[in-house]
């Protein structure tokens, strides 16, 4: 594992904490309406009375406290939803939802730093985010914090306690204390709170071979397009003639930000089609003659945890034979629309109502995107902190398609 | 006022204690499988190292029944909502109808508000890709689910042809094929054995067979329940199964023609030296007369001592826990039971029982719960007997039986009960007086906690 996983991306860990489980393959779709009621379902509420007889009875005798109404009737509806068998389906609650929201959008309140710890216990490590307060207020990378306000840093904290202490409302101020790296004397820097923009893009030059520019694309949010195409402008600059777009481990995000990073490699045709329950209506969404990477060979590294909006993204760069698809094992295979409906409360509901399908009508959902190239990965190199998977890519650039294809 | 009416009744009838039902209720799949399972299937030769389950069919016993007047409110209440259909959410029932002698309090439900599930029903309905669930498992979901907000495991939702079946099993005379069955770890359908005599029996199905087919139709994949419901079915007719047996290539198909029969709720038996043994499998409607007629032949034998064996014996009536422990007990008391309100409620024993004399020894172990605490606990306070084994499960809560309008049942935790000296054996169960591990397989020929008894009833130490 090398250093930079290492290091836990505290903050952004907190925001995704209790959305987890939906961000990992959920993909939302903000801009369809809300439905109204009725429907079939609304006639089945006569037969609705053994609900309240049933708790009528618990009411009248049960020897434990009763349940707050509210989280009782979330309870029936989990319930409810878990009765569909489709594990995309899911309600949230109304805190939980605002998380997600966030999380998916890329910002939050925060100072725009990651924090880490080494070692059990020990120094916890700041890491400012270019452009953030944190690093405007003048943190540096590897600054020890020694204390958030008045609470001083202690070995028995979590990185996750500490993060609670620095996060707060947009607005407020936070005052750390910090030791700048080689410096005897603690200094205290305040900063104020805002939202803070998590890039969900890294890219670099590759060290192995000045030609190829490398870009890893970790989920897709409202703003990956932009911070993808940056990317790709960037290391165009640089002299990169070759991409590798590296989607492991991306668990999907939003539709749009999708169709908008597959639509930055290809100048017109189908990017996805989105079918309906029934195959009654069917979505295509196309690509536009604006294109930044149009001719740059291109390789796109995957693996079992590239999810849904990824998933979408690899198998149209697959199909239009724009891209290699690289990896060490098939896509995950989560090609199910949900809508997020807001509902009056707070909570959401997340519903799956379609399905996707590449542009040769592959259909994602259950089958997964099978790599061009496989890319069988020891053990032994895993321990070496060796990723025989972009090696691998580096070949398929160095030697030729014919050579590797054939392995 | 009925009140008082309602609740003798319950007690005389409507009351179950919660591990039997439990446990048949988890091996109905019904979320809590992991728990007995693991706890009940460490030998699975015996019926009583599994969870349970009678094949039988369906059809009028004289079982446990709610009250009348329960009955009746519940009647009431769910014509009141069928009433009114087009109210935007289903008007909580009130007790509004003349006919509703003794409405159960609504104040407190009637705050429930359902309309985010109702919206949250309805988008489902107009946008989810997939097969939309019929409308009553909507409904049973939708009270399950809102259950796990009480955090007790033992208040649950039981589907009306799931609630008949127990109500036909816990009434301990039931037609089938005759075969105890459970959901093994593969979640398949697992012969646990076949009842001597019985139509399984005589058609040669064998302990470990797996049923993979019911009349043609495949059953892997579908639930413990409703394969239960396939395979049973009126007495006189056929079930065809297809089972997979260990060592066996091909599945055999066996045709069985479906009989009625006796739920087995004893065992008895001389042991050698003179000791008798009775062993009851669980507190069904028969558990009483059972045992009352186990224990006349036994003792009309003249022997040395008795042998009371309630190893993995889940529970059942409290009302047969209070009969059975009154057998062996003269005058006094056999459990307190109090429910939220404080109110409390005295179970006695009588005099003039016919094993109120005979040296005893309990048996009891991990998968002893609930009504068999209530008769170890009464046994060893009481001073009675002593209790031999492993410590017992530790359920000391008293489920009340709420038969709803749609036939569907509802098993609210109501109470604790206590033993004589005023303990709760709650969550840490009994600890016997002489402790030994549960063997391998009870009842067999090493079967080291029937041997300590013996021994401990012969010398007297």
């Amino acid at each position: 594992m090398s250093d930079k996983s290492r290091n836990f991306l505290a903050i952004l860990m907190l925001a995704l904490l209790a959305t987890s489980a939906f961000v990992a393959g959920y993909f939302a779709n903000d801009f369809i309406e809300m439905g109204s009621g009725g429907g079939r379902l609304a006639q089945d509420r006569q037969k609705f009375g053994v609900f309240w007889e049933a708790w009528g009875r618990i009411q009248a005798n049960f020897l434990g406290e009763l349940p707050d109404s509210t989280q009782l009737t979330y309870s029936a509806i989990r319930g409810v939803v878990s009765e569909l068998n489709d594990p995309y389906t899911v309600f949230v609650e109304p805190i939980l939802h605002k998380q997600d929201q966030e999380s998916l959008r890329g910002k939050f309140g925060g100072i725009g730093a990651t924090l880490s710890r080494p070692d059990p216990g020990g120094a916890v490590i700041l890491d400012p985010i270019p452009g953030n307060p944190a690093e405007v207020a003048g943190i540096l990378k590897g600054d020890v914090l020694v204390a958030v306000d008045d609470v001083t840093i202690t070995a028995e904290m979590t990185v996750h306690d500490i993060v609670n202490l620095i996060r707060g409302e947009t607005g407020t101020p936070v005052t750390l204390t910090v030791l700048h790296e080689g410096n005897d004397h603690p200094i205290t820097v305040t900063i104020e709170r805002s939202e803070i923009l998590l890039p969900s893009v890294t890219f670099r030059i590759l060290k192995e071979d000045p030609n190829i520019g490398y870009i890893q694309l970790s989920r897709f949010s409202g703003e990956s397009a932009n911070e993808v195409k940056n990317a790709i402008t960037s290391l165009q600059a640089q002299g990169a003639t070759q991409l590798i777009l590296d989607m492991r481990q991306n668990g999907g995000g939003l539709l749009d930000a999708a169709v908008n990073v597959a639509d930055l490699f290809l100048t017109d045709g189908v990017i996805l089609y989105q079918k309906t329950r029934g195959q009654q209506v069917e979505l295509t969404f196309s690509a536009r003659a604006e294109t930044a990477a149009p001719n740059e060979p291109l390789v796109v590294l995957v693996d079992r945890g590239t999810a849904s909006a990824a998933e979408i993204v690899a198998g149209a760069l697959q199909d239009r034979e724009r891209a290699v698809l690289i990896g060490n094992d098939q896509t995950f295979g989560k090609g199910s629309v949900q809508m997020v409906f807001d509902l009056e409360d707070g909570s959401s509901v997340h519903v799956t109502s379609a399905r996707w399908f590449t542009p040769d009508r592959r259909q994602i959902d259950q089958q997964g995107l099978q790599p061009d190239i496989w890319v069988t990965v020891s053990q032994e190199a895993i321990d070496n902190g060796l990723d025989e998977v972009l090696e691998q890519a580096v070949a398929y650039f160095q030697n030729g398609s014919e050579s590797t294809l054939s392995r | 006022m009925n009140e008082s009416t309602e609740k003798q009744s319950e007690k005389k009838w409507g009351l179950i204690i919660g591990a039997a039902v439990v446990v048949v209720i988890l091996c109905a799949g019904m979320g809590l499988a992991g728990f007995v399972i693991g706890r009940t299937t460490a030998s699975p030769q015996t019926i009583t190292e599994t969870i349970r389950e009678l094949v039988e069919v369906t059809r009028e016993v004289p079982v446990p029944v709610e009250p009348e007047s329960g009955d009746t409110a519940a009647q009431g209440t769910g014509n009141n909502s069928t009433a009114a259909p087009e109210q935007p959410t289903p008007p909580p029932v009130k007790a509004t109808s003349t006919t509703n002698i003794n409405p159960p309090s609504f104040s407190n439900a009637e705050e429930i508000d359902l309309s985010v599930f109702y919206e949250v029903w309805n988008l489902i309905g107009e946008e989810f890709d997939g097969d939309i669930p019929p409308a009553e498992d909507v409904l049973y979901s939708a009270i399950s689910g809102s259950l796990e907000e009480l955090d007790d495991d033992f208040t649950r939702f039981i589907r009306p042809e799931v609630a008949a079946r127990l109500r036909e099993d816990m009434g301990g005379s039931v037609s089938g094929i005759g075969a105890f069955v459970r959901e093994n770890d593969d979640g398949m359908f697992e012969i646990v054995f076949p009842i001597e005599g019985q139509p399984a029996d005589l058609a040669g199905l064998l302990p470990g067979d797996i049923i993979i087919g019911v009349n043609g139709q495949s059953v892997v994949g579908i639930s413990f329940d409703e394969v239960i419901l396939m395979v049973r079915g009126p007495s006189g007719t056929t079930v065809n199964l297809t089972v997979l047996r260990e060592g066996e290539k091909d599945p055999i198909e066996f045709s069985i023609v479906r009989a009625r029969f006796e739920v087995p709720v004893v065992e008895s038996k001389m042991l050698p030296d003179q000791i008798a043994y009775i062993r009851l499998l669980e507190f069904n409607g028969n558990a009483e007369a059972k045992v009352l007629e186990a224990l006349d032949e036994l003792l009309a034998q003249n022997p040395k001592g008795l042998i009371l064996d309630l190893r993995n014996n889940p529970g059942g009536f409290l009302n047969q826990s209070v009969a059975v422990a009154d057998a062996f007990l003269p005058e006094g008391v056999v459990l307190f039971e109090r429910d939220r309100q404080g109110g409390s409620e005295t179970f006695r024993s009588d005099d003039g029982d016919a094993g109120e004399k005979i040296p005893m020894v309990v048996l009891v172990n991990e998968g002893s719960a609930s009504a068999s605490e209530i008769v170890a606990g009464a046994i060893k306070d009481r001073g009675r007997g002593i209790l031999i084994g492993s410590t017992t499960f530790g359920k000391g809560s008293v489920q009340s039986v709420h038969q709803l309008s749609d036939g569907s049942e509802l098993r609210v935790t109501i109470a604790r009960w206590y033993t004589p000296n005023d303990n709760s054996i709650d969550k840490n169960g009994i600890t016997p007086d002489i402790e030994v591990p549960t063997p391998e397989q009870i009842g067999g020929e090493d079967d080291a906690q029937i041997q300590r008894a013996v021994e401990y009833l012969l010398t007297g130490e």
